[in-house]
């Protein structure tokens, strides 16, 4: 199973940084929650506290709520969400605390692209255009080829495009 | 002696008790003639005996388990869980010391209340406050007791004096032990899950200080202070020698410890000496600058000179009853080409080789395995057959295991007796 | 300070997680054989084995054991007998296998012996949040605790050499989070690892404290080349390496404050210093071994008493830790799970940690925690300034927004699901023993009600039996196992109970895999961790050689013949003669010819409560009690009345698709809902969904595989009627608020 984590870690690492990540298992497969945790640099563990992160990656509104305590003050956050608005409480909230917020429909790119399981590779896509190193398209799109098996590769970066596309575009 | 206990605790209440050991069947027979509604039952091995006092502990019947102290860490597994859950109906874990193993240690690791007994009125003493406490605080209690015939014969007249009474009283006023089964159910204990185990361990928690604090009083730790060199043992009978006019703390509680009761020992005395074979009591008291741990050290003993048999290389239940399986099964996946023969016994085959068996067929290895019987080789084999097994023989010695001795298959050989 | 002059022999690095890590460093030890039972967060060690052993071209004998008893045996055995083996498992699995390190430990040891015991802080999936580090010490015997991925590789090849050198077992005991977290680690050929483990003072607290070195003997392999390997610790005055002394007795004060910590908990303080800016003001003091044979403190283990001699707690605690504890005024122990360290310093005066409620005595110890923790006594004890002061405002926001739960749940379509169903609809009123596995997750469908251990379906069957026996009718008792489970630790209970005549029904639900875990496979299968095929059994087979009377094999998505089945086993055990409240004697394992005489009436069940057999489409045996063929049987072998097995057998839908026969249309659900949540309620699929604008259930299309189930849930449908008018309503739950 390649798990996002292990492509923001290994792309870290590609690029000549230090990275750990931790990943929460188990009962994930039984629909539970599946939090990971990237740490890049000179960090001895792989684990934050509240208000610690840089960026969260929500690959399910839910999941955003559920981990937006890990966002730090001037932090930036990327939702798979087809809506434009979150409440007014959240988005007044984000704004307090100085969040930049994108939301992305990366389920409804998988699915055009005619697999839905993906939208996690749409969402990639969309942050590795945003410019923060050394998550470029290009270290990204290494990655994914190094790591994902034969025939998924070409429909996971049709995916991935798509969801750059998407950044660029705004 | 088995007998004596199992009446104590009937007296007590217990109104079914499982055990392992067969020499204790005759004297809980003879208790079930005196207490119709009593229900004892000798078990295949000791996680069997000890989850089925558990479950009856759960329906809120008074239950108890007795197993040797060795045989505790066979039902470790339900031991520490069963911390979690609790109990309703008390529930006794009784563990008879037949070796040099003690369970002490189990106290902390499972972090259930451990009173070690070392005489009969003491064990008496502990029964009745240990039923107490399981019920008040619904845990489990482990109670440890040497073996009772070890017993100093001083004042063996007075002990069979009171036990003489204590019969008289118990027939007269019998204990019902047939209180109404009742299970009331609550899955967020009896079947929690990781994130209800937390809860529970937080209340297990809170437990354990308030039965500390219960342990403050019990007469069965006895302080007398009279020099400046204390010692501090939870059975004065397994000392070698001490001072009888010296300070003693027998400590009966080993665990939760009472810290007020050892900590004023400790510091009405200039030193003292601990003595246990575990660092039990050791690692829970808090400031130690005054104590001297000496652990009783057992010789780690030599180990025999390797067996033979018809030029098989013999393996032995050393690690635990049908562990030959097991070990012989490891062996032989690193030397395939050396023949080896595995010896067990009937009751150890039922008690834990089942799955050693289906283990060594799934994982493929091949070497002789001589069951010792006593009466149940037909049922033996109607268990092999049942893992798809048939390659088994009758010898009616066994000097007949020659014949095997360049078996490549997996063999399995009954024969009656022991050796 | 390394002891090799070979240079930097590593190939290459992986990203792996910090079990695959523990792997790579036992096959680069030159271990001969693993065996493990799969257990969270234990289970992916044996793969990497594998998967290393492949591609390094070793011999290694791997295998998933039938349990951790054997796991541990197997090794064990191997390890007296001159060969390097490790076996691995959950800490719940140390339990299990415990037996056999206990008679075993103070053998000598001609191989190696390493156990891994993997600690569930949290607790994350297991029923105990024990310490494997307790018991190891309770028991004298040495445990490392790994602080991150790298370092638990590193681990796994010194203690392999360690317990060769020293003759004794070793245990290994990361937790969770370092089992699964994932760093990048160095790769070397085989037998050439640099390891340079430290424990003690860690940077950038500049003591230039003394050290000494132990140098362990080379790997003695078959032609690899040596490496070296070396273990400092800082803070011991007893080297003549020393750049500086510092004696117990001539301690400078370092600092106000000091922490002594141990595996991830040790990390996170570093990064948690880092952040609240008090890594310069408090020294770190790592343990990464505890119950070390240490030859200079071997000696005085077994000394006699001088009036001179140091405190004991000295003899169980390393000399450097001591020295490091004498040179601060205060010390936070941050450890997990239990309290080890903090009793081994064993003077609580100056020690924060739990026996002063400063650390929480439960739960794990996450960042936030620490974070709290050391920030609190860092003010107590004047060190620093430093707070984290949590913005709350993003709870606040958050209340108005509706996040769902998730509680995790049977996967849609899951056998289970139907076997639970069918098992409430049968006897709603029934005892549920369950036991380890997905089919725990049973208990929010009402049909787990006990979960112990692994085996304590079998057990607690029979024991609610016996105590529930004097009532006047019998207890129904509907206990749950899966197939894993049933070889794990069900064998002897299954065997004691039939020898007892203990009459409950046990569901065997074979899904023909060790699901929770990750699909590992079974013996029944035969197929084992290498892929190869020696020998199957068929559980039926293994039921009836323990000698049960009344088995039945049947497909839980058929839930009307489940419901029956069960209800007909529970007409069979009541008819039986009533067990003789007597104990059989020992002898009564002979078949004696009097055995089945009826001591007691024996009950006509009650009319109202039971309905005919309504079995479908299962072929019988002539007696009526089995549709299982007797091809092993020992036909003069006696069989007995009780307990009563059903084997609910269908392949766990992650690894089998529905057979396009299988597909059933559920259209229906969503047109003639009405809203009544009965489905959501009883059958608790995750594909139903109450959508709150409509008030109706509709269908998530993403999860729903159209096993069809759900129909006879419905009670819109004719199938859920059926089920109802024949085995009436039952109102187990309370409604929906």
């Amino acid at each position: 199973m390649l798990l996002a984590s292990t492509i923001l870690m290994e792309t870290a690492i590609a690029a000549g940084l230090k990275a750990s990540a931790s990943d929460e298992y188990g009962m994930s497969q039984r629909g539970g929650s599946v939090v990971s945790l990237v740490k890049i640099g000179e960090f001895k563990s792989p684990l934050i506290g509240r208000e610690n992160s840089d960026i969260l990656l929500a690959f399910e509104e839910s999941e955003f709520y559920r981990n937006l305590m890990f966002l730090k003050r001037g932090g930036m956050a990327i939702i798979n969400t087809s809506k434009d608005a979150l409440p007014e409480e959240v988005e007044r909230l984000l704004r307090e605390r100085n969040i930049r917020i994108q939301k992305i429909d990366g389920d409804g790119i998988a699915k055009q692209k005619g697999m839905i399981k993906a939208s996690n590779i749409a969402i990639l896509g969309y942050f590795s255009s945003l410019g923060i190193e050394p998550y470029s398209s290009a270290n990204i799109t290494r990655t994914i080829v190094e790591r994902t098996k034969g025939k998924f590769v070409e429909k996971n970066l049709e995916i991935f495009e798509a969801g750059a596309e998407k950044g660029r575009g705004k | 002696m088995h007998e004596e206990i199992a009446r104590i605790l009937v007296e007590n209440g217990a109104g079914l008790v499982y055990a392992t050991n067969k020499g204790v069947e005759k004297g809980l027979r003879s208790l079930q003639d005196e207490f119709p509604h009593f229900h004892y039952e000798l078990c295949t091995n000791e996680k069997i005996a000890y989850e089925q006092a558990l479950s009856c502990a759960y329906a809120s019947r008074r239950s108890a388990c007795l197993l040797s102290t060795e045989g505790m860490y066979e039902a470790l597994d339900p031991l520490m869980s069963s911390a979690y859950t609790g109990v309703i109906g008390g529930f006794l874990v009784v563990c008879v010391r037949e070796n040099d193993v003690s369970a002490t240690p189990l106290g902390p690791f499972a972090k259930l209340p451990f009173i070690v007994a070392d005489t009969i009125d003491a064990f008496r003493s502990a029964v009745e406050f240990g039923f107490t406490i399981s019920e008040k605080y619904e845990t489990p209690v482990i109670i440890q007791v040497a073996p009772l015939e070890d017993q100093p014969s001083a004042g063996s007249f007075q002990e069979t004096a009171s036990i003489i009474d204590h019969r008289a009283s118990s027939i007269e006023h019998p204990v019902s032990s047939n209180e109404p089964a009742l299970f009331t159910k609550n899955p967020n204990r009896w079947a929690a899950t990781p994130k209800f185990r937390y809860g529970l361990h937080r209340a297990l928690n809170e437990k354990i200080e308030k039965i500390r604090e219960e342990f403050e009083g019990y007469e069965g730790n006895q302080a007398t202070v009279a020099t400046k060199t204390g010692v501090i043992a939870d059975t004065l009978s397994s000392l070698e020698f001490y001072d009888e006019d010296g300070s003693i703390l027998r400590l009966a509680t080993v665990f939760p410890l009472p810290e007020r009761l050892v900590g004023g020992f400790i510091d009405r005395v200039d030193i003292v000496f601990l003595e246990e074979e575990y660092p039990v009591i050791e690692l829970q008291i808090a400031d130690r600058s005054k104590v001297r741990a000496n652990k009783m050290q057992y010789s780690y003993g030599r180990d025999k000179p390797q067996e033979f048999m018809h030029g098989m290389y013999v393996v032995r239940d050393k690690l635990g009853p049908a562990s030959s399986i097991n070990m012989a099964h490891g062996i032989k996946k690193r030397e395939p080409g050396r023949k080896v023969i595995a010896i067990t016994y009937e009751d150890f085959f039922f008690h834990s080789g089942m799955p050693a068996f289906v283990n060594t067929l799934y994982n493929n290895s091949s070497f002789v395995l001589l069951v010792m019987t006593n009466r149940r080789e037909e049922e033996l084999k109607g268990v092999l057959r049942g893992f798809g097994f048939e390659n088994f023989h009758h010898l009616e010695s066994v000097s007949e295991a020659e014949r095997f001795k360049d078996a490549d298959a997996l063999t399995v050989l009954f024969c009656r007796g022991i050796i | 300070m390394t002891e090799t002059d070979k240079g930097n022999k590593k190939t290459d690095a992986e990203v792996m997680i910090g079990n695959y890590a523990i792997a790579r460093g036992f096959v680069e030890a030159g271990i001969e054989l693993a065996a493990a039972y799969p257990g969270t967060p234990s289970s992916e060690i044996l793969p990497g084995i594998v998967e290393f052993k492949q591609r390094e071209k070793m011999d290694i004998h791997t295998e998933w054991s039938v349990n951790e008893r054997c796991a541990l045996e197997v090794a064990f055995g191997a390890a007296l007998s001159g060969h390097k083996a490790v076996c691995m498992m959950k800490q719940v699995g140390l339990n299990v296998a415990f037996p056999g390190l206990l008679k075993g430990r103070k053998r000598a040891i001609k191989g190696a012996f390493v156990i891994v015991s993997c600690d569930d802080p949290g607790p994350q999936s297991s029923q105990t949040e024990q310490d494997t580090r307790l018991l190891a010490t309770l028991f004298d015997i040495p445990v490392f605790d790994p602080a991150s991925p790298a370092e638990a590789a590193d681990v796994a090849y010194y203690a392999v050499q360690y317990s060769s050198e020293h003759k004794v077992p070793v245990i290994i005991r990361p937790t969770h989070r370092v089992s699964h977290a994932r760093e990048a680690i160095p790769l070397y050929p085989i037998g050439t690892r640099t390891v340079a483990l430290q424990e003690g003072i860690q940077r950038p607290f500049n003591v230039q404290c003394s050290t000494f070195n132990v140098k362990t003997e080379q790997i003695k392999d078959t032609g690899r080349k040596p490496s070296a390997v070396s273990f400092q610790q800082s803070a011991s005055s007893n080297s003549p390496h020393s750049s500086g002394s510092l004696t117990s007795d001539s301690c400078e004060l370092l600092a106000d404050l000091g922490i002594v910590a141990s595996g991830m908990s040790c990390s996170i303080v570093a990064d948690v210093l880092s952040e609240l800016g008090l890594a310069e003001a408090v020294p770190l003091y790592k343990v990464l071994q505890l119950s070390a044979v240490r030859s200079e403190d071997r000696g005085s283990r077994i000394e006699d008493r001088e009036a001179g001699s140091p405190p004991d707690a000295s003899l169980l605690a390393p000399r450097a830790l001591r020295s490091f504890f004498d040179s601060v005024d205060k010390v936070l122990v941050l450890e997990e799970t239990d309290m080890v360290i903090e009793a081994i310093i064993g003077d609580s005066k100056k020690t924060f940690g739990r026996r002063n409620g400063y650390v929480p005595a439960a739960g794990e110890l996450t960042y936030d925690v620490i974070r709290d923790v050391i920030a609190r006594v860092a003010n107590e004890t004047k060190t620093g300034k430093s707070k984290f002061v949590p913005d709350l405002t993003i709870e606040d926001a958050l209340k108005s927004v509706h996040v769902q739960p998730r509680p995790p749940k049977l996967c849609a379509g899951c056998p289970h699901r139907a076997s639970f169903y069918a098992m409430r609809r049968a006897f709603p009123g029934a005892v549920f023993p369950g036991d380890i596995g997905c089919y725990t997750l049973g208990i929010t469908m009402g049909a787990v009600d006990t979960c112990v251990d692994m085996g304590s379906g079998v057990t607690l069957g029979a024991g609610f039996y016996d105590a529930f026996r004097s009532e006047e009718k019998l207890l129904p008792i509907v206990a749950s196992i899966g197939d894993s489970t049933f070889f794990h630790a069900c064998l002897p209970p299954l065997h004691d109970a039939v020898s007892k005549n203990k009459r409950f029904i046990l569901i065997i639900m074979d899904n023909g895999t060790t699901a929770m875990t990750g699909m590992q496979p079974t013996p029944q299968t035969g197929i084992t961790v290498d892929g190869l095929f020696n020998h199957a059994m068929k559980i039926e087979d293994v039921v009836k050689g323990l000698g049960v009377k009344f088995l039945r094999v049947l497909d839980p998505y058929d839930i009307p013949l489940m419901v029956s089945t069960i209800r007909e086993a529970y007409t069979y055990l009541s008819r039986q003669p009533s067990a003789d409240s007597r104990q059989p004697s020992a002898d009564s394992h002979q078949p004696p010819a009097d055995r089945r005489q009826p001591s007691a009436i024996s009950r006509q069940p009650s009319a109202s409560t039971l309905l005919p057999p309504t079995s479908s489409s299962s072929p019988h045996g002539t007696d009526g009690s089995s549709n299982v063929e007797h091809r092993t049987l020992n036909v003069e072998q006696v069989l007995s009345p009780g307990p009563a097995v059903i084997i609910a057998r269908r392949e766990c839908i992650l690894n089998a698709k529905l057979k396009p026969e299988e597909i059933i249309d559920i259209s229906a659900i969503e047109k003639d809902c009405i809203g009544c949540k009965q489905c959501i309620i009883e059958f608790e699929c995750p594909a139903l969904v109450f959508d709150e604008e409509t008030k109706k259930v509709r269908i998530d299309d993403g999860l729903c595989i159209q096993c069809g189930m759900c129909l006879y849930a419905c009670h819109k449908q004719e199938k859920g009627k059926k089920l109802q008018k024949q085995f009436g309503k039952h109102t187990t739950k309370p409604k929906p608020k």
